[in-house]
């Protein structure tokens, strides 16, 4: 069933919507959140409150590409869940990407708005190739592993490490550049 | 900036990564996969690697050939959702957060925008938009009115693209237009159509009984006939609370449907978190179930049953309490555990951080 297809089952108010959401992006759902959460009944409620939320918002919503709009939903879902529950216990793949990208923003006295910093790394993301870009979203956003990266672009792991880590430093000039200061 | 609020902003930054990206991320193939770099040990192998290949392959090659068959690969096991279970955590200690006093929007929320449609004029300015109600619900045409549609940036608390649009009020059949009412907008707004009708529910619905709430909102035509999520708590001696989950089937689901749309009792006022507590105080058991009904709420609502014989809604952000008795609470708790038990886990402790589990989490106050 196309994506298409399914949105119109949303609008039709069909329970079937939900169903084949689950179907055709479930478990790709639930590595996503299980790579923020690592718990598998945080990963599954997340992604069911991600289902619900779908089901709330379409229609009148009409998202041009259902599966990257119930994935961002998920990430957001289970950075809500993470920040909820796992205020002491560091153990997630999300936990090493977010310390990670905190090196660029090393020592701030106050807390720059999440505005601003969504739109310095849109305007980042705008700046790099396609192939770094999809490799730092995939990082970041997604949390996927230096290994996981390393298989999917067909490099070494080391040669993933370097490359990221040259995108962080490009970033926090970026960022600097936009008086997100450092 | 300590490390927690660090996480927190590159968290919620992160989210506000444009939509693109992440679409394009998720579609990406790397152009020409490239080997990953060999080392000199691995061509050392190849020879013995290529015995084993052959090997390996003649080991499932001549069984086919012999049987004159090709192997079937296993069927994979499809996971399939019949009903979807919403988490949330309602113990007695989180009243405060339950009827709506606690939430923090911004916190609950898990959509980045979501578009808000609000009617501004006439009697119907408080309602809350909801679903898309089938059309053949629809009643009489109660007039017209004003509506604002925007996006609200969640994290940012920020507004954006309003228009003003016109639309018409309509009856549902059946359901006082006290309780709700639906539109059909005559304009495009920000994200709605002119062909559906919309449901718009009354959060400060002001009936005096449990049989009213059923009627006004036609429960015995709207009420789902599925229970999303059936938990019950208990309270231990020791001040322990267990939550056990239930999963109930389709013949469990009519019956306690059946229950709920039976009980009668008067509607209590509930002006503060300390007026519940004092109603509920000297239960020990809590049944917890997530209904969906579109006229009552957007589209889920909480019921919770005490075993001291009173009955919560929570929709909308709202608490409404019944006093259905301490028979009919017990009867249905009885029901409810008769269903096979999913899980036991100890409550968890969420004493600041309930999440109410209605759409107004997703929507401003």
């Amino acid at each position: 069933m196309s994506e298409w297809e399914i949105v119109e089952l949303f609008f039709a108010r069909n329970e079937d919507a939900i169903k084949q959401t689950e179907e055709q992006y479930g478990s790709l759902c639930r590595r996503l959140a299980f790579r923020i959460l690592n718990d598998e009944r945080d990963a599954e409620e997340c992604v069911n409150d991600a289902y619900l939320t779908l089901w709330n918002t379409i229609p009148p919503q009409q998202p041009s590409s259902l599966r990257a709009y119930l994935l961002r939903i998920v990430r957001n879902a289970s950075v809500t869940r993470y920040h909820f529950n796992t205020a002491q216990k560091r153990n997630s793949l999300y936990d090493v990407a977010l310390d990670e990208l905190a090196e660029v923003l090393p020592a701030m006295p106050e807390e720059p708005s999440e505005n601003a910093l969504a739109e310095g790394l849109n305007a980042f993301l705008e700046s790099l190739s396609e192939s770094d870009r999809v490799m730092f979203v995939r990082r970041y956003w997604y949390s996927e592993s230096v290994k996981e990266l390393s298989e999917c672009f067909g490099k070494s792991q080391h040669y993933i490490s370097v490359r990221l880590s040259r995108m962080r430093q490009a970033l926090k000039k970026t960022l600097s550049k936009r008086g997100i200061h450092l | 900036m300590n490390k927690e609020a660090e996480r927190r902003t590159l968290s919620h930054a992160l989210s506000g990564i444009d939509l693109r990206y992440v679409e394009e991320a998720d579609r990406f193939v790397a152009p020409a996969k490239q080997q990953t770099e060999r080392h000199p040990w691995a061509f050392r192998l190849l020879p013995v690697a290529c015995v084993c290949a052959i090997i390996a392959v003649g080991a499932i090659i001549v069984p086919i050939l012999k049987n004159g068959n090709l192997l079937t690969p296993p069927a994979t096991e499809q996971q399939t959702v019949g009903d979807v279970a919403f988490s949330g955590e309602f113990p007695w200690r989180n009243a405060q957060s339950l009827m709506g006093f606690g939430a923090s929007e911004k916190e609950d929320a898990a959509a980045v925008q979501t578009a808000i449609e609000r009617i501004t004029d006439g009697k119907y300015a408080s309602y809350r938009a909801g679903h898309v109600i089938d059309e053949a619900y629809v009643g009489e045409k109660l007039g017209e009115v004003t509506v604002q549609s925007y996006w609200y940036h969640v994290w940012q608390e920020q507004e954006t693209d309003t228009v003003y649009i016109r639309a018409e009020v309509y009856a549902i059949d059946r359901v006082s237009p006290d309780a709700a009412i639906c539109v059909r907008y005559l304009e495009k707004g920000v994200a709605n159509t002119t062909t559906h009708y919309y449901i718009y529910t009354n959060p400060a619905w002001e009936g005096a009984s449990w049989q009213s709430f059923c009627t006004s909102f036609d429960l015995a035509s709207h009420l789902s006939s599925s229970i999303t999520q059936a938990s019950v708590f208990t309270r231990s001696e020791s001040g322990e609370e267990l939550r056990t989950r239930y999963s109930v089937g389709e013949e469990d689901c009519a019956q306690i449907r059946a229950r709920l749309l039976s009980f009668t009792g008067e509607r209590k006022a509930l002006n503060t978190a300390d007026e519940l507590e004092a109603y509920i105080a000297d239960s020990q058991e809590q049944g917890q179930l997530f209904l969906t009904a579109y006229t009552v709420a957007n589209p889920l609502f909480a019921v919770q049953i005490f075993d001291n014989g009173y009955l919560l809604v929570v929709r909308e952000g709202e608490a409404m309490l019944f006093a259905i008795g301490r028979e009919s609470a017990q009867s249905l708790l009885l029901c409810l555990k008769q269903a096979p038990i999913m899980s036991v886990t100890p409550s968890d402790d969420t004493t600041d951080q309930t999440r109410v589990e209605t759409s107004a989490a997703f929507r401003p106050a």
